[in-house]
């Protein structure tokens, strides 16, 4: 690489690099390392080349081009030290300490604590401590170690600090120990929602908790006991301090409990809460405890970045959502079906504000941990009930005591052998269905009129396919809530909803033809069978009513943005732009369902005459350009887009409304059934909306008598945390 | 097209980078990529794409060619697929912003790339920078994901795609699996 003024050894930093030479070759020595000067090899080699020449093999990749450091840039060199300035932080962590400052110093570590949960790493937030990094490093062989002393004897006096601070940064450490170590068992956004490193220090792992919350209890009896020694309003606020992190340091802990108990340390923790923030005021800044420098001496190639800081105000909001969030997970407990267990899980990660990860890994680990569901089902359980439910109710093919039979000339050895496959690879679920049907004498469905036309139930399969659905409607519903699509878009993404909640309500039907077909033929179903027949059908009932809900939401706001379009108050879906043509940006909005195979994804001609594309051009949005719209033309064709739109939201209310009024087991939301009900009620407030908003369109229309509609009308689109619900995104339309 | 396209101030000249120009424009090119940002890019960021792609890059001069705008993107097949162009980095200087500079800057990296035979074209911007989102908008691109806490922070981003040609065979890739690393960190 030639240029080499580019490398920023400019001359008038050549004290700083002879100071940075005159430490790393001691280091080296000590590794019995040989250090040689090729600086002028470098530069005759250097010189070989042309400015902007690049000398890359085909491995160094962008990755690499984006982590590569500039020696003596400030904001890349990390052992780059402006002069003057020193290497250590020097902070006397032996010093006394007032109660004051010792409250302050707690409720300071306990924002870094908070703004690592966030998201930021340690060594911008826990690890710019003095007294936390006295603690740690060197790395403590026993607890007893890992105090401020450190080698020196403890001498007397000073509790507050050695008795006190102590036990709450241990505690505190070992907080953070059970909760990075819960978060690496789960699947969670790795770099991007949560930092691990530590910077090759260790968070008291080795240490257990019974100890640590020892320490606790004796700094909490000390403070008690010493009346003398302060006020009582700093007395109880430290008390305070210690009692909340002695009981979260229980909460987090990983023993692998699950009951409830663990809820109510959440809830304990929560009570605690208002302590902590009336008796803030009582502490006193300790801004020279913790320094960027401290960064310098952890195992990292970056140079000291600042440290992230929020209020405390902040870190107790972001505090009570993790207690309050940590107490709502364990009612996950509740859930008694695959159903249930699928509606808690999508009602409580999309609680806003989103929780945290370590909040969303504990939900996980509360579903799945050592190959148990919520600690009790293993998974083919969990599986065959969510088979029987959808569509093998009382079936034989489900019944538990299949794999008990030995005999492979038995049909049932068979078909636990056939199920076993498909539960472990969920793959070729058509095949399986086939093969199953020889043992199970699956009776086929033939028409009457036409007796050879047989019609198979393919159980497995028609259950892989109703959650395909619905996967693909909820991917095309994150797209609203992460305003992913265009305004021009949006008409066809609520059809796009539309076909394929339509899609599913066909499956249902489908499903509830075999069902039934299959309880016809059992000729005196026992008590069992009805009620698991019962179970699906109420099952296939309540999955009908929602995704007949959805589908006539979704269509009602596809076509009332046809309608908008169609007066040009929004872009026409999908115009013509300058280098894209509207069949390829169709092409690269389906992509991601073109290697599903079924359902199809519909041909561009296809999704184009159904979104009303053949919307006349006028010039969206540019008033002077537009050709004036008759009120013979609005009427005809934009007023017949808006009574189709009507008659789907006034659909659309009536099945929402039976929604919410579902009682809890029908609605497959045992355990939530409270946030799931205020989810809902925004549905049906977004869905009154968006009858108002035809209504004020029906009205303005007949109004328009000679006028352009467009100049009655007034359309304001609504961001997505503004909206009822997010999934619905009903605009705002008024009367000018 | 659009309204800041039709009042682009005609004294600017968009020259084509070459690696002869490194020593009269690189400077100036990092300055002015570097204000918008909070952690600089070291000068192999800069030399990855110039040196490689070069003629994908376009700066906006004023008639004492000093710099005001400048595109710098990239060109290869996206892990054995599609060839996918990339638009790494865009700036117009403070003071010139609103009149169209980057639309033609952005339109004449995306001309050679389409005449280089690209199937398609992404790059990612900040979810709360309306005037990128925009102009890419205007121009045809879509938003294809939101990108979670894609840059250093914290902020999301959106991933925008513009699709040359229909390639059925570039379906078969996986795009979503690999993280790629925010070549734009985000304004401090
Ligand atoms: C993004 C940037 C390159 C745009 O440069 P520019 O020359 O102003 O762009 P253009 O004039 O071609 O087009 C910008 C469009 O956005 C609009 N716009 C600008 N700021 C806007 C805002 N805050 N809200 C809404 N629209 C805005 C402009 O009016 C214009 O649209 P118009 O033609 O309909 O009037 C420039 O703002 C910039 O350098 N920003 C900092 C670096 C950056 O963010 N780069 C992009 C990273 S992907």
């Amino acid at each position: 690489m030639a240029d080499l003024s580019k490398l920023s050894i400019a001359p008038d930093q050549r004290d700083l690099r002879q100071q940075h030479q005159s430490i790393a070759p001691l280091q080296f020595r000590k590794k019995r390392m040989m250090t040689v000067d090729i600086t002028s090899e470098f530069f005759v080699a250097a010189s070989a080349l042309d400015t902007g020449q690049l000398v890359k093999d085909e491995h160094f990749t962008l990755f690499e081009a984006v982590g590569a450091l500039e020696i003596m840039d400030p904001k890349m060199d990390s052992g780059l030290l402006p002069s003057g300035e020193s290497v250590e932080h020097d902070y006397d962590v032996l010093k006394e300490l007032l109660p004051g400052e010792v409250i302050g110093i707690m409720d300071q570590i306990l924002c870094f604590e908070m703004t690592w949960h966030m998201g930021h790493p340690l060594s911008q937030s826990l690890f710019t401590s003095a007294y936390i990094d006295r603690l740690l490093w060197p790395d403590p062989k026993t607890l007893e170690q890992a105090r401020f002393e450190r080698d020196k004897t403890p001498g007397p006096g000073n509790e507050l600090l050695h008795l006190v601070l102590r036990a709450y940064c241990l505690g505190l450490i070992k907080t953070c120990d059970f909760v990075r170590r819960s978060i690496m068992s789960e699947q969670y956004y790795e770099e991007e929602d949560f930092v691990v490193s530590l910077y090759h220090r260790k968070l008291l792992d080795d240490f257990g908790l019974a100890d640590i919350s020892m320490k606790l209890e004796d700094a909490m009896a000390y403070v008690a006991r010493k009346t003398d020694l302060m006020d009582l309003p700093f007395r109880e606020a430290l008390l305070n301090r210690l009692e909340f992190r002695k009981m979260l340091l229980s909460a987090v802990q990983l023993d692998g409990f699950l009951d409830h108990q663990r809820a109510r340390l959440w809830e304990g923790c929560l009570e605690l809460i208002p302590m902590l923030s009336q008796t803030n005021k009582l502490g006193l800044p300790s801004e020279k405890s913790f320094s960027i420098k401290i960064q310098r001496k952890l195992a990292s190639s970056v140079p000291p970045r600042p440290i992230v800081k929020i209020s405390f105000d902040e870190a107790l909001a972001r505090l009570s959502g993790i207690c309050q969030n940590g107490r709502d997970a364990y009612r996950v407990l509740e859930s008694h079906s695959g159903t249930h267990l699928m509606t808690f899980v999508l009602t409580y990660q999309s609680r806003k504000p989103q929780p945290l990860v370590y909040i969303r890994c504990l939900l996980q680990s509360l579903v799945f941990s050592e190959m148990r569901v919520l600690g009790t089902m293993t998974l083919k359980q969990l599986l065959y009930d969510d088979f029987e439910e959808l569509v093998l109710p009382a079936d034989v093919l489900v019944d538990p005591t299949n794999c008990d039979i030995e005999a492979p000339q038995d049909p049932r050895f068979q078909i636990s052998k056939r199920m076993d496959a498909f539960a472990t690879k969920a793959a070729n679920a058509e095949g399986v269905d086939i093969e199953l049907r020889v043992y199970t004498k699956e009776e086929p469905i033939r028409e009457v009129s036409a007796p050879n036309k047989v019609m198979w139930s393919f159980p497995l399969s028609s259950w892989a396919y109703y959650y395909k659905l619905r996967q693909m409607e909820w991917t095309v519903q994150m797209g609203f809530e992460l305003e992913v699509y265009q305004v021009d878009e949006l008409a066809g993404m609520y059809w796009y909803l539309h076909h394929l909640a339509s899609t599913r309500l066909q499956h249902i039907e489908r499903i509830r033809t075999f069902s039934t077909h299959r309880l016809k033929r059992i000729a005196k179903p026992s008590f069992k069978q009805k009620t698991s027949f019962r179970r699906s059908f109420s099952f296939l009932d309540f999955a009908t009513l929602e995704a007949s809900a959805i589908q006539s939401f979704a269509e009602g706001l596809s076509c009332l943005f046809s309608f908008l379009a169609y007066l040009g108050l929004i872009p026409a879906p999908y115009h013509p732009l300058p280098y894209s043509t509207p069949a390829l940006r169709y092409s690269l909005r389906v992509r991601p369902f073109l290697s599903v195979s079924l359902p199809e994804v519909p041909s561009y001609p296809e999704f184009a005459s159904r979104v009303s594309l053949h919307t006349p051009e006028r010039d969206a949005g540019d008033p002077s350009h537009r050709t004036p719209l008759t009120k013979i033309e609005t009427n005809d064709q934009a007023s017949s887009i808006l009574d189709v739109a009507d008659q789907a939201l006034k659909a659309a209310r009536k099945d929402w409304e039976s929604i919410s009024k579902a009682k809890a087991e029908t609605a497959r939301c045992v355990g939530c059934e409270d946030w799931w009900r205020t989810s809902v009620k925004n549905v049906v407030r977004a869905c009154i909306t968006a009858n108002i908003m035809i209504a004020t369109s029906k009205k303005a229309i007949s109004n328009a008598a000679s006028k352009d509609v467009r100049d009655i009308l007034k359309v304001e689109l609504v961001k997505s945390n503004e909206l009822y619900h997010a999934w619905w995104m009903v605009p705002r339309i008024s009367a000018k | 097209m659009s309204q800041a396209a039709l009042t682009a101030p005609t004294e600017l000249r968009y020259v084509q980078y070459h690696s002869s120009k490194e020593k009269i424009y690189l400077s100036a090119i990092r300055q002015l990529i570097s204000d918008d940002l909070s952690e600089p890019y070291s000068i192999y960021v800069y030399r990855y794409f110039l040196y490689q792609w070069g003629d994908l890059c376009f700066m906006a001069l004023d008639e004492q060619d000093n710099l005001i705008g400048v595109v710098i993107s990239k060109l290869e097949p996206h892990r054995g697929g599609p060839m996918r162009g990339y638009i790494a980095m865009l700036a117009v200087r403070q003071g010139y912003r609103g009149k169209g500079i980057a639309t033609e800057l952005v339109r004449k990296t995306l001309d050679v790339m389409i005449e280089r035979d690209a199937d398609e074209i992404a790059l990612e911007t900040e979810v709360t920078n309306t005037a990128a989102m925009k102009l890419y908008e205007r121009l045809g691109f879509l938003r294809s994901k939101r990108l979670h806490r894609y840059y250093l922070n914290g902020n999301s981003a959106f991933r925008f795609m513009l699709l040359v040609k229909e390639h059925p065979a570039a379906y078969e890739y996986d795009d979503e699996a690999q993280a790629q690393l925010p070549i734009r960190p985000p304004s401090a």
